[in-house]
């Protein structure tokens, strides 16, 4: 046989760089297609996904190409017309009788053939496209991406906004684009950070103005709000089913020490309230006693003077009537002095039920546990009353922490483990909260503050965040037809410094109240108010209510 | 093998050096005939008398030492002048005497002067390589190579050869004017001293060798292929039949074509030194031996279709079908 195997191996290799521009122009193609798409809105293309686009079609082109099958019949018939062998190398095949000769003859005329001569690279038709190919991609993508048609303020505004959109990637990587996260998202959640990819993109690319990038700041707050409440009702929630298996843990042990009949209200009896009730119960077993005695000397008197002599009937009569009134008062003194005995008991089972409860309650770990409950409670109220929750990313992950640890010093008791995993449970919800308003930095608390964006209702003149207000969105927003300026004024708000606010002078079109801060324009409606006032062109019985209602906004 | 190509080679060299001392160019012509004789193949010539086929013919015979005989065809040619026939001896007994057609080269000359009855005769002995008269059969000598020649201009009063007579020749070979340097070598040569005589410089055995070493030069499948689909490419029509043949043929090469043209590139392949067969081979073989075994139809001749350009455009339409088998 002869050996083609450098020959086999230029083919592969002179295929591969035809496959590669085959590979590369299909590349540059889907990447064209995607530049465009990108500047329809449709899409998201960057340089580097483009690039790898390119690349993994050269990639995958080449590799394809190397592999394909290459029979030995079809390679001797291939050199044997590239290098004018004259069939030398087919004819060797042929079974004869000097077949060696001939094979002899082909191998004498194959040594003289270099692979590289046989199979040139060639810059062909493929590569052609393939370059054709990426220039039309970059050049849509440039298009579609370029600055250089807008005007300087237009290209001011893009600029900014596309340094927001990096700030909203930051956050939504730190915040939802760990592991963890990625994990523990419900689907709202991950609606919801797709939402947030998609406007941190539309930013970078300046897809949309400074008033519609407010209006879909505030909408993805709401959301995030309306999730971070969610979660804290979850929360609540796992914290309630902490709470019951805490309890059931507490029957447990209580049951495990006898004391199962323990009276429940005595248990949960303040310490101060129950000794109360066990001096009361005490003083009442010592006048029941008292009493209890005084009748029976009274009854041992008139049994002593019935037994005498020379008593009337009368006399008789009446100490018989005493006797029995005496006896009925002495048996419902003796009811209620077992009933005061009962109690007693109760109480002394229950204080030792409560020693009990008390050595388990004391135990460190549960101590810190109890704690952790506690502050959870606290965050998750105050986080479904105005779905900020109080604690810090860093106390929640502490808190976990603690959780966790406890969880496997204690995973032997099951009902200790029950109640430890609720509380892992409520963390997890409670930390969806923090990562949905992601307070100081996320989602909801105030998006469009954390951007920075002028003229949001909820960025004070101190870039520090001040309310969460909403905007009611329109299904599709209307282009407004006025003109839209940006001034700066001095010293609304600030004793020092400049504030900015926009001015759209035009009948707001975007949802039912406009996105410019009351506050920005309130001393000159204020103004004018009181010029016309001072023109007295408000009636007078109305002059009242039109001051107090300009106090009521300033001192909000 | 290797040694038998070139001995091959060198003795046929050696032929064609002796031939070419006397007859001046048709280097072509030459190598044509001398491959009809290897390949044990007939050969008809074609072109304008005066142009030395009678003497390349017979510089041949010398050159080999063979027997030479030379029929010029004319209309009152009986088949009996060409094969021979029986007389009456000294001792009253009818015995055979031999036609012109014993010999080892035979040159029937203008063969298409002579009616299809003698014409018949000759093409059958050809085929034949034997006579039969008086019952009694002849056989011709061996090696036996007839060359006719036909004059393509002079047509009246001449009998065409029938496309199954003409399918017995191996190769048709058009025979060009010289050049004026050719022709000018010619002049000088036989208007000035004496003729060269010519050696001989191979034997009869060394014909019948050449034979043996041709048949066994290898033809690989992919050759044979490439051969048989230029064959096929002249039918008018059925699998594989050209554009240009469902134009433009009446009739396609016939199974002696394809063995002709095989057989053909073999003698090429060992002119080269190779043992093997290649397509180059058969490409070159392609006109000598199929020209003549085609017919063309009427829409071809108004069309200016000649058979040489007719298997240039078959060649040309195979050649496209054979692409490399390895695409990168």
């Amino acid at each position: 046989m002869l050996d083609l195997g450098r020959f086999g191996r230029r083919v592969r290799f002179v295929r591969a760089w035809r496959g590669a521009a085959m590979g590369a122009c299909a590349g540059a193609l889907v990447a064209a297609g995607w530049s465009a798409l990108d500047w329809m809105g449709y899409a998201d293309a960057t340089p580097l996904r483009m690039a790898l686009c390119v690349g993994g079609g050269t990639l995958l082109g080449a590799l394809t190409a190397a592999a394909l099958r290459l029979p030995d019949k079809a390679l001797r018939a291939s050199v044997d017309r590239r290098a004018g062998l004259e069939n030398r190398l087919t004819a060797s095949a042929v079974d004869v009788s000097f077949a060696e000769e001939i094979r002899a003859d082909a191998e004498r005329h194959l040594s003289r053939v270099k692979p590289a001569e046989v199979y040139p690279l060639r810059v062909g038709r493929w590569h052609g496209g393939a370059l054709a190919a990426i220039v039309l991609a970059t050049g849509i993508f440039l298009i579609g991406s370029t600055p250089l048609l807008l005007t300087p303020e237009a290209k001011a505004q893009r600029d900014e906004l596309a340094q927001k959109g990096k700030t909203v990637e930051r956050v939504t990587k730190e915040q939802f684009e760990t592991p963890e996260a990625q994990k523990e998202m419900s689907a709202a959640e991950r609606r919801l950070v797709e939402e947030a990819r998609k406007f941190q993109r539309d930013l970078e690319k300046g897809r949309m103005n400074r008033e519609e990038a407010l209006q879909k700041a505030n909408e993805l707050q709401q959301k995030a709000e309306e999730l971070a409440k969610q979660a804290a009702q979850e929360t609540e929630k796992s914290l309630d089913q902490a709470e019951t298996a805490m309890e059931k843990m507490e029957r447990a042990a209580l049951e495990k020490s006898g004391m199962g009949q323990v009276d429940p209200q005595l248990l949960q009896m303040p310490q101060g309230q129950r000794e109360d009730l066990k001096a009361k119960n005490a003083a009442r077993q010592n006048e029941l006693a008292k009493r209890m005695e005084a009748i029976d000397k009274r009854l041992a008197e008139i049994a002593k003077k019935l037994a005498q002599k020379g008593l009337s009937d009368a006399e008789r009569k009446k100490l018989e009537e005493e006797q029995k009134a005496l006896q009925a008062q002495k048996k419902e003194l003796e009811k209620q002095a077992e009933e005061a005995k009962k109690q007693g008991e109760a109480l002394k089972l229950s204080d030792e039920a409560k020693g009990v409860l008390d050595k388990m309650r004391n135990h460190e770990l549960m101590k810190q546990i109890r704690e952790l409950a506690a502050k959870m409670k606290a965050a998750a109220q105050q986080a479904q009353k105005d779905g900020k929750p109080p604690l810090t990313p860093e106390q929640m992950a502490e808190m976990k922490k603690q959780l966790e640890e406890l969880l496997a010093k204690l995973k032997d008791d099951k009902a200790m483990e029950e109640y430890l995993k609720q509380m892992i449970e409520a963390m997890k919800n409670a930390q969806k909260g923090q990562g949905q308003c992601m307070r100081p930095g996320g989602l909801g608390m105030g998006l469009a503050a954390l951007l920075g964006l002028k003229g949001s209702p909820d960025v004070g003149d101190d870039g520090v965040f001040m309310d969460t207000g909403h905007v009611n969105k329109l299904d599709k927003p209307e282009e407004g037809k006025g003109k839209t300026t940006e001034t700066q004024v001095s010293g609304a708000r600030r004793e020092t410094g400049e504030e900015t606010f926009v001015e759209i002078k035009a009948p707001t079109t975007v949802g039912n109240r406009t996105s410019v801060p009351y506050k920005s324009v309130l001393p000159s409606y204020e103004k004018k108010a009181e010029q016309a006032l001072g023109r007295k062109e408000i009636p007078k019985e109305h002059e009242k209510r039109v001051r107090a209602y300009f106090e009521s906004l300033t001192k909000g | 093998m290797q040694e038998d190509a070139k001995w091959f080679r060198d003795t046929f060299e050696a032929v064609r050096r002796e031939v070419g001392r006397a007859v001046v160019g048709q280097s072509d012509v030459v190598e044509g005939v001398l491959a009809g004789l290897a390949a044990n193949g007939h050969v008809l010539l074609e072109g304008m008398p005066g142009l030395g086929k009678t003497l390349m013919v017979r510089t041949l015979s010398q050159a080999l030492h063979l027997g030479f005989s030379r029929i010029q065809f004319t209309p009152d040619m009986m088949p009996a002048d060409v094969t021979g026939t029986q007389v009456l001896g000294e001792n009253r007994n009818f015995e055979y005497r031999a036609g012109p057609i014993f010999a080892n080269i035979v040159l029937a000359d203008e063969i298409n002067r002579a009616t299809p009855k003698t014409q018949s005769a000759m093409l059958e002995a050809m085929q034949e390589r034997a006579v039969t008269a008086g019952g009694k059969r002849h056989t011709l000598p061996d090696p036996f190579l007839v060359m006719a020649t036909q004059n393509p201009v002079e047509q009246e009063g001449t009998y065409p050869l029938p496309e199954a007579q003409l399918d017995r020749f191996f190769v048709k070979l058009i025979v060009p004017y010289p050049t004026k340097a050719e022709l000018s070598e010619v002049v000088l040569r036989t208007t000035g001293g004496p003729e060269e005589e010519t050696r001989r410089v191979a034997s009869e055995a060394d014909v019948l060798r050449m034979r043996g070493v041709v048949r066994s030069v290898v033809v690989d499948p992919d050759v044979l292929n490439y051969a048989l689909s230029l064959v096929v490419g002249t039918h008018p029509e059925g699998e594989g039949a050209s554009a240009m043949a469902r134009r433009y043929a009446r009739y396609g090469a016939s199974p002696r074509g394809a063995q002709s043209i095989v057989t053909l590139a073999k003698v090429y392949a060992l002119l080269s030194e190779r043992q093997n067969a290649s397509k180059g081979d058969v490409l070159k073989a392609l006109k000598p031996t199929l020209r003549h075994r085609i017919l063309l139809n009427f829409e071809a001749e108004a069309d200016g279709v000649t058979p040489d350009a007719f298997l240039d455009a078959v060649a040309e339409q195979v050649g496209k079908e054979d692409r490399d088998p390895v695409r990168v």
